[in-house]
């Protein structure tokens, strides 16, 4: 089937096509969201590891383990959205 | 939460081998690159396009999708770590982590074991010493099996002794 010349598509077309403008504001709340559930399941793992488990040693070094990374994975987004961020604004 | 009888010890638990971690843990790693290389080798910047730099973009989603890995494998860690047997002096308890919010925890006395067996099969299970244990009771109870177990021959032991123990201990009614 022929389409003729349409032209090539990209996200802000769709995106001003339907009405709404891609912010890093959009960005922001979606990593605020991300956080959020990341957080909801930690406390559920936390609640699993304090009431479950019989060896204290072995999971007070996995819950460090674990909280390092989450808070690094997450400080790394922080940065990154917050540079990306810069770069849309300046 | 597990609550032990009077005068009841925990002697040894029974957990599944951490080669199912090793393995859960090389799967993703494998994957952890995955959108670096949909950036490097697809066009995507001309598919999608955003306002500003959208390279600390990527690097945003690819930290994200390290996130989900991470919270992932943790998640696989707590099922992995919380499922086993608990093996009191009294007797056996079975947990099985079905997921975060399942979970079935069963009981056998000791002197209600009849037998124990212990299944170690292939190179990989030889070689690092993971097995599968059946413990077959009396009555009607369901038997206990356990996959991918930690050391099933020391299990298979430890179980041995204690029912011996707990057999020799209950009282016969003397006829």
């Amino acid at each position: 089937m022929d389409y003729g010349n349409l032209p090539n598509t990209t996200l802000p077309d769709f995106a001003n096509a339907w009405g709404f403008t891609i912010a890093p504001n959009m960005i922001w709340l979606f990593f605020g969201a991300v956080a959020l559930v990341v957080i909801l399941i930690s406390i559920v793992l936390l609640y699993h590891w304090i009431r479950y488990t019989f060896n204290p040693v072995k999971t007070t070094f996995v819950t460090t383990i674990y909280f390092v990374g989450v808070g690094a994975l997450l400080l790394g987004m922080f940065f990154c959205l917050s540079y990306y961020h810069l770069t849309v604004t300046m | 939460m597990i609550t032990l009888e009077e005068n009841e010890q925990i002697v040894f638990q029974v957990h599944k081998h951490w080669i199912t971690l090793l393995a859960q843990a090389i799967l993703l790693t494998i994957l952890l690159p995955l959108p670096y290389i949909a950036y490097f080798y697809l066009p995507l910047p001309q598919m999608i396009t955003v306002p500003g730099n959208h390279l600390y973009l990527f690097f945003f989603f690819g930290l994200l999708w390290a996130l989900l890995l991470w919270v992932y494998f943790f998640i696989f860690w707590t099922m992995q770590h919380l499922d086993g047997w608990i093996v009191t002096n009294k007797r056996i308890i079975d947990v099985e982590q079905f997921s975060l919010f399942h979970r079935n925890i069963t009981s056998f006395r000791l002197d209600r074991i009849q037998d124990v067996s212990v299944e170690t099969a292939g190179v990989l299970a030889t070689f690092f010493g993971f097995g599968t244990i059946h413990v077959q009771t009396a009555g009607e109870e369901n038997d206990l099996l356990l996959t991918l177990a930690h050391s099933p021959d020391k299990a298979k032991e430890v179980i041995f002794r204690l029912s011996n123990q707990a057999i020799d201990k209950t009282p016969t009614t003397g006829l």
